[in-house]
């Protein structure tokens, strides 16, 4: 009996060991609210560089620690600039390549079709009995929304409201499933939402949040990598970008909430 | 001419079992034959035949068997229970569930026999136990005379040079008890090896032992030949 | 999006974490059974630890202990080439550290209930320890050892915390099944991981109904 098993396991490992053979793709890893731009940043990018080319979301910081323990990425799409910092202070990715796509825009989003807190003072209304963010102490969204609410003066009456999502997905999902009656969350995210309303917090009110990205060097596809960050600040790429909320200082918002 | 096979024993030690706590002051001296060990239940004979086994230490005290020392406090000399050479039938019999008769009769078969003989050794012994039909067959099956009978030749098939038995006859109806005491005797004149059979029941002492060992709360109290320690007991 | 991919990964990796840890939980339970053994509740809390520890906690000290800075994982990749962590090697190792405190529970549990004198019988019949262990103790333990084989396996299946860390959420790679769902719900794609939630709860509850059965004394078997 013992020695059945012990082949069953030998036969099935195989795969495990052969999946080395094959040609590595363009690995990227990607702060969570790119999810859905990159299915036409992917597509768009195809188009010109063709080759196998894979999508791994999670936690900045998450994704950066792994990064500096080797983790096999060739570009790294990090959620503010700190992150990018630390994988490049790391030696793990380099630091010539690094390039801001993005600053982070803060919104606040309901469910509703319309009512939408239009400032964060609004909030302290008793209709809003919970508020939802992302944990301040790992997200960068979740931080600055806590310093908006901070410097607009509300967050002492609104702290016993305030719920913590892990990231700003989480933090969406509260305020989607009716848990929490907003989220303050990025807007990329609340653009990829079907239904809802959301306003954008002033800009004033928090320490702007650039995310950026970086070329890494434990991939092992680092040229591809270099192209798709080129592409990412052409004007294709910022076309795609700007549609999915990703702003550049200086740039309006595609669409009207 | 080799020595006398005896087995001898002499020890001290303290052990807490079923709730009474006791104080063991034993010293043995016994010969090739049936050797009875009487006493009440609850005096420590299953203790004793563990020690003697090897499956129990006591504090301090030696055991030996013929020129070997199979346990010696002092010296530091603790024989493990598979390698004295002793062998021990379970007042439950402990027969392995999980094998047939062969099964538990091959268990026992030295293992410098080779496997192809084991088995045949094995058949060997369940016939002279009048078992060979329980061969293929599972201890849960078996009546109470025929596990005692498996037990036994499992025992023997071990080929040991001391065979202890706790007990052995009392789940056992007379007839069946006097029947399986009668073979009993007859298998053990035929060999030259001590041994110790454990019991409660004074005929049945009368029946098998010329000499008996009387057992109180874990101190040998008398011993002498049958008839004497129960006339005068 | 291919569903199978990561199905047959996770597969696999339970597959050999259940096998390994398996082996090395029986080991364990027998050690703990050993009359005397010094420090056995010790032992035991360590082995248990991981099932009380929450698994990012776990999977900081896996990386630490086997990270591409650490003795271990430098050892490891100067001899192959390539790095423990961020490997399917790292998923199993994963997988099994999360299996392994269910079947050493269940194996000792089973161990512990196997009539001591049964075990003494085969030690005065010549059987050294490990003997009387592999040839009375194991076969009469087997039926709650295998119950708890097939917990260890449903555990190592559903690894996410650990081995998002260790393993990374590698496409192709690492990407189990848990951390394909975990994708999926990150990246908006509800009916993804709608439809890899229901197959995994199926294939956890067809193993635990198996687990069930095996557990249930059969009459006339001893």
């Amino acid at each position: 009996m013992f020695s059945r098993r012990a082949w069953v396991a030998i036969f099935l490992a195989l795969p495990l060991g052969c999946q080395a053979k094959a040609p590595p793709p363009l690995r990227v890893a990607a702060a969570a609210d790119l999810a859905h731009a990159f299915d036409e940043i992917q597509a768009a990018f195809a188009a010109k560089t063709p080759g196998p080319l894979t999508l791994t979301v999670g936690a900045s910081g998450l994704l950066a620690k792994q990064i500096t323990e080797g983790a096999p990425f060739d570009l790294f799409l990090a959620a503010n600039s700190g992150y990018v910092e630390q994988v490049v202070r790391a030696s793990a990715c380099d630091g010539s390549t690094v390039h801001v796509y993005a600053r982070g825009r803060l919104v606040v989003w309901t469910k509703r079709a319309e009512g939408a807190p239009q400032t964060l003072a609004a909030l302290a209304e008793p209709r809003f009995e919970h508020i939802a963010i992302a944990n301040p102490e790992h997200a960068p969204y979740g931080a600055a929304a806590r310093d908006a609410l901070n410097r607009a003066k509300v967050w002492s009456q609104v702290a016993s409201r305030v719920v913590y999502g892990e990231n700003v997905q989480q933090a969406l999902e509260l305020a989607k499933t009716g848990n929490a009656d907003a989220a303050i969350v990025g807007l990329s995210l609340a653009l990829a939402q079907p239904s809802g309303s959301w306003a954008a917090v002033d800009e004033a009110l928090y320490a702007p949040i650039d995310q950026s990205l970086v070329v890494c060097k434990h991939g092992e596809n680092p040229a591809a990598a270099r192209r798709l960050a080129e592409f990412l600040s052409s004007p294709a790429g910022r076309t795609i970008l700007r549609k999915y909320g990703f702003l550049l200082p200086g740039e309006a918002v595609a669409k009207v909430p | 001419m080799s020595s006398e096979l005896r087995l001898s024993a002499r020890f001290r030690g303290e052990r807490v079992t079923a709730g009474a706590r006791f104080t063991f002051d034993v010293a043995l001296d016994l010969g090739p034959g049936l050797n009875v060990l009487f006493g009440p239940s609850g005096s420590g004979k299953t203790t004793i035949l563990s020690v003697l086994a090897g499956l129990l230490r006591p504090t301090e005290g030696r055991v030996t068997l013929a020129e070997r020392t199979l346990f010696d406090a002092a010296l530091g000399i603790d024989l493990p229970a598979n390698a004295r050479g002793v062998a021990l039938v379970f007042q439950s019999l402990a027969l392995f569930p999980h094998l047939d008769g062969l099964g538990n009769v091959s268990y026992g078969v030295p293992r410098s026999v080779p496997r192809r003989d084991r088995r045949d050794r094995a058949l060997s012994w369940l016939r002279r136990m009048r078992v060979e039909h329980l061969a293929k067959r599972h201890p849960h099956s078996f009546s109470g005379g025929e596990a005692q009978r498996v037990a036994l030749a499992r025992a023997l098939a071990s080929e040991p040079a001391a065979l202890l038995l706790d007990e052995p006859f009392s789940a056992l109806d007379q007839r069946l008890a006097a029947e399986l005491s009668d073979e009993l005797t007859r298998h053990v004149e035929a060999m030259p090896l001590p041994v110790v059979l454990v019991t409660h029941d004074p005929a049945l002492a009368l029946r098998l032992g010329r000499t008996v060992t009387l057992l109180e709360a874990g101190r040998i109290v008398r011993v002498g030949l049958a008839r004497d320690v129960f006339e005068s007991g | 999006m291919s569903d199978l991919e990561p199905l047959l990964l996770s597969c696999e990796v339970a597959l050999l974490a259940t096998c390994i840890s398996s082996a090395l939980g029986v080991a364990l339970a027998g050690l703990l059974t050993l009359p005397r053994l010094w420090g056995r509740e010790l032992i035991d809390a360590a082995i248990t630890a991981p099932m009380v520890l929450p698994p990012t906690v776990l999977g900081y000290y896996l990386l630490v202990v086997l990270g591409r800075e650490s003795a271990l994982g430098r050892c490891f990749e100067a001899l192959f080439g390539s790095p423990i962590v961020f490997s399917p090697l790292g998923a199993v190792i994963a997988a099994t550290i999360g299996a392994l405190p269910l079947i050493t529970k269940a194996a000792r549990a089973a161990l512990e209930s196997v009539d001591a004198r049964l075990v003494g019988a085969a030690r005065t019949l010549g059987a050294g320890p490990v003997r009387a262990f592999v040839s009375v103790s194991l076969p009469l333990a087997r039926r709650g050892i295998l119950a708890g084989v097939m917990l260890g396996f449903a555990r190592a299946l559903g690894d996410f915390g650990m081995t998002l860390m260790v393993a990374g959420n590698i496409p192709g790679r690492t990407r189990t099944a848990s951390l394909a769902i975990y994708d999926a719900v990150l990246s908006g794609r509800d009916a993804d991981a709608t439809r890899l939630s229901l197959i995994m709860t199926a294939f956890a509850f067809a193993v635990l109904v198996g687990a069930g059965y095996l557990t249930r004394g059969r009459p006339n078997v001893f």
